[in-house]
């Protein structure tokens, strides 16, 4: 990922600190399986009806609000998450359209329909909890994923080579706890600070140090004087010391959430084939876990490949979507059961929506605007702006909402200085109430 | 120039590392030396999956997998092996979407049997190989439906770069590519006339494209192609230079593509030329952070440590580190530099450290410098020139357990670099 990676360079060479790292890897959330060399994105093992009961833990005292970013990784096919009921929809997808009769009929997404793996999502709404916006992206879209993955991660703004959490991070007086800025999965570039890269954790289970080495061992060989032999001003080797200091901090915190999510897990009964636990689910369990935990969270994302649907793309794109709305249900009556959801905004993100036509594949390439749900107790509900397929740009979906208008929202609800991180404030739409 | 710390350099810049009694006997022969040796053409390829009846189901997937670390493991051509490597986060297919374990290994055969050949004559042939025709869906693209999902990752991904073509081009390039399928039967590419668009295109400024040949002609020709190729193979061997000194290098790496008879193997030469010379001069390059699969097989190759215990390690080990082959992430490849180095990445590696520590003979020379303390030795051992780092130091000095100890120096940041 070549922009990605050069800007992470310069951001270390430009001398502002030396730090350990986040990564653009695309890998999921998983919860690992034995003989396992690479689980694919959403059929990890396997567990029927998470994360019901209470966590045992007490809610944290809420001084500081909580963000959680969840990124549909690859260019979410906004049209057919939310299929208009009127125009050319049907004409322009003959074989990928959803049949009318599936779809989720609800008046709070105005002229469209919702797929009905996201059918879930519709209590939320009912209950005044959740906006859309339809018609989200950056004026003059690009259809590369890098270049849009860029201009989301860093609110279209290309000087300084960070991304937009990580610049509001950069302000606060004190640096962040070990998971303060989390990345679940994904690249963790939204998180990337000139003082600090945020913490990346891939999976529940495998993230503790192994038992023959201790923390203090790891620890040294990061945090013991720097030497003169080996380049001591070498970037990469000032990096690699801190990412030890940095992940046994991690780990040493991590801990406990790992064991309340684990317990939250029950056992699959032999032959239960009931839905596998996907990497929304889990994501979305850990970060309840993290905000119950007191651990000083204050922002997580959450980033879930598979989206770019090029290809037979119904059942696939049913399936995640299916997880994230279990995801999001389950993450909001965790919260909620215990009354901490007043603090807590969720975002849902996607570098772009898709073409409006189908192709030959059965499923859409590249387009450009998408949409966008927020979760929230104090947000503005219903819609705004629209999928409208009778003006279209080049084929694609019309950007209508600034994607600055959801990071403006996003910053306000973190107690940010919008301008000094994004430039200008997009106020266009309200989101929060 | 300090031959140890050059040799050691080549080998873990540019190839798996070595056994300690192999490494001394490459730096009795000198840098130079052996970066002639070890980049000339191999007199015989071996076929890592020959003896495999692959499963198309997910056991087949894990076998695949395995014996082509079996083969990196034991490998007598790192350098090849090293290339083939980039080649796969390069010009990708990712099995999650080809599904079928036999075509991505014959992908990579392809890229093990012809990544030192003409590099457009690469491209031609990946064009139409059966899993990239799978994985970038050059397979259902017809002439009444281009897919473009190909046309455009050749032009950003494989040969030119974001900024120097338009979407008109993505197009043309879709349109002149269409009519390729993978026949069912036998998983063979084939072209079938009548679901291709026969209308000629214009590409990049040139009239006349209506095959594949034509398309990947007017993209190699293209003036950008040298300078995208030398500063992949830059990034690749020597990092993220900036400043005057990338822009030296990738001219260098532009005239060694075009002298080369665009071939990658003098590109990868010339690189490792001028960093050797940074080594022994003015070192400013800096140090590059080593992927996993490279790193692992490093550890490996250095303890003398077998495949079987790199298994217990688990298997999922290389998806915590964030590289599984035959997977990679996305179309992009896998990420370099310190994005290698996230927490998970870290803890991930620390853990499989102590897997081979724990599986190490105490025969070996580098368990043996180990328990001597002659960590000097150690550190050269391993191809790092004279020492461990002081704060490396202080870490293994914090145990007296053998195999901590060595853990400590296989996990150290200074051996997680090259």
């Amino acid at each position: 990922m070549i922009t990605i990676s050069r800007r992470r360079f310069l951001a270390l060479a430009g001398g502002v600190l030396a730090t350990g790292c986040t990564a653009a890897r695309e890998a999921d959330i998983v919860v690992p399986s034995p003989n396992d060399f690479g689980t694919s994105p959403t059929t990890t093992s396997t567990v029927p009806g998470v994360v019901t009961s209470v966590s045992s833990t007490e809610p944290a005292p809420f001084g500081n609000n909580v963000l959680v970013l969840v990124e549909l990784r690859g260019g979410n096919d906004a049209i057919n998450t939310l299929p208009p009921l009127t125009g050319a929809y049907r004409d322009l997808r003959p074989t990928i359209a959803l049949p009318e009769t599936d779809l989720v009929m609800s008046e709070h997404f105005g002229p469209h329909g919702l797929h009905p793996s996201l059918a879930p999502l519709v209590d939320l709404a009912d209950a005044g909890r959740l906006a859309t916006l339809a018609g989200i992206g950056f004026e003059d879209p690009d259809r590369s994923h890098f270049v849009s993955l860029d201009r989301w991660a860093r609110a279209d703004r290309m000087d300084d080579g960070l991304g937009w959490l990580g610049r509001w991070i950069d302000t606060l007086p004190d640096e962040l706890p070990s998971l303060g800025a989390t990345a679940l999965g994904g690249s963790g570039d939204v998180l990337l600070g000139a003082k600090a890269p945020g913490t990346v954790i891939d999976g529940v289970d495998a993230f503790a140090f192994p038992t023959l080495l201790s923390n203090g061992s790891m620890r040294a060989l990061g945090d013991s004087p720097a030497d003169s032999s080996h380049g001591s001003n070498d970037p990469m080797l000032a990096a690699a010391r801190r990412a030890f200091v940095d992940s046994v901090g991690a780990t040493e915190e991590f801990d406990p959430i790992a064991d309340a999510v684990r317990s939250r897990v029950p056992e699959r009964e032999p032959g239960d084939l009931g839905p596998a636990l996907g990497a929304f689910t889990t994501g979305l369990a850990v970060a309840a876990e993290m905000i119950l935990g007191d651990v000083g969270t204050r922002v997580v994302s959450i980033s879930v490949n598979g989206f770019d649907t090029h290809s037979d793309q119904l059942a696939q794109h049913a399936d995640l979507l299916s997880d994230l709305a279990r995801g999001l249900t389950q993450f909001w009556a965790t919260l909620d059961e215990v009354g901490a959801a007043d603090g807590v905004l969720v975002a849902t993100t996607s570098e772009f929506g898709r073409r409006v036509a189908e192709n030959a594949s059965n499923g859409c390439d590249h387009g450009a605007a998408g949409v966008s749900f927020v979760m929230g107790n104090s947000i503005v509900p219903g819609l705004s702006g629209a999928l409208d397929t009778a003006d279209l740009l080049d084929g694609d979906l019309r950007p209508l909402i600034d994607p600055r208008v959801l990071m403006t929202a996003c910053l306000d609800w973190l107690g940010a200085d919008v301008e000094q991180i994004i430039g200008q404030r997009h106020d266009d739409v309200p989101i929060i109430a | 120039m300090n031959q140890q710390r050059a040799v050691g350099w080549l080998h873990r810049r540019a190839g798996l590392g070595l056994h300690p009694d192999d490494l001394a006997a490459a730096v009795a022969r000198g840098a130079a030396a052996e970066l002639a040796a070890i980049s000339a053409p191999p007199t015989e390829l071996a076929d890592p999956w020959a003896a495999l009846e692959l499963d198309p189901q997910d056991g087949g997937r894990a076998d695949a997998v395995l014996a082509w670390i079996g083969a990196l493991h034991g490998s007598t051509q790192p350098f090849q092996d090293r290339r083939t490597l980039l080649l796969h986060g390069w010009l990708v297919s990712a099995i999650d979407k080809v599904r079928f374990p036999e075509l991505m290994v014959e992908q990579i055969r392809l890229f093990m049997n012809n990544g030192g050949d003409s590099f457009p004559d690469l491209l031609r042939s990946i064009t139409t190989n059966p899993a990239m025709l799978v994985y970038l869906d050059g397979r259902t693209s017809t002439a009444e439906a281009p897919n473009e999902n190909y046309g455009r990752e050749l032009l950003e991904l494989f040969a030119l770069g974001v900024g120097h073509y338009t979407e008109d081009d993505v197009q043309s390039a879709a349109r002149a590519l269409t009519g390729w399928i993978v026949r069912r039967e036998d998983n063979l590419a084939q072209f079938v006339l009548r679901r291709h668009d026969a209308t000629p295109q214009t590409l990049l400024g040139v009239a006349g494209i209506d095959d594949v040949d034509s398309v990947i002609s007017a993209v190699v020709d293209h003036e950008r192609h040298a300078t995208f190729v030398a500063t992949r193979i830059m990034r690749e061997y020597l990092g993220e230079l900036t400043g005057s000194a990338a822009s030296d290098v990738i001219e260098a790496l532009r005239s060694a593509y075009l002298d080369g008879d665009q071939r990658l193997d003098p590109v990868i030469v010339r690189a490792l030329e001028l960093g050797l010379e940074d080594l022994g001069g003015p070192h400013e390059m800096g140090s590059m952070v080593l992927a996993p699969i490279p790193w692992l097989m490093i550890c490996a190759r250095a303890t003398g440590v077998g495949l079987r215990a790199l298994q217990r390690g688990g298997s999922g080990a290389f998806r915590d580190m964030g590289q599984v082959p035959l997977l990679p992430p996305g179309v992009a490849g896998w990420p370099a530099g310190v994005e290698w180095l996230t927490t998970s990445a870290v803890v991930a590696r620390t853990r499989l450290a102590a897997t081979i520590a724990e599986a190490t003979d105490q025969s070996e020379p580098l368990a043996i410098a180990m328990s001597d303390e002659d960590f000097d030795l150690a550190a050269q051992h391993l191809g790092l020139g004279d020492s461990f780092t002081t704060s490396t130091m202080s870490a293994i000095r914090s145990t007296t357990d053998p195999a901590a100890r060595l853990a400590i120096a296989l996990v150290s940041p200074e051996n997680l670099l090259a």
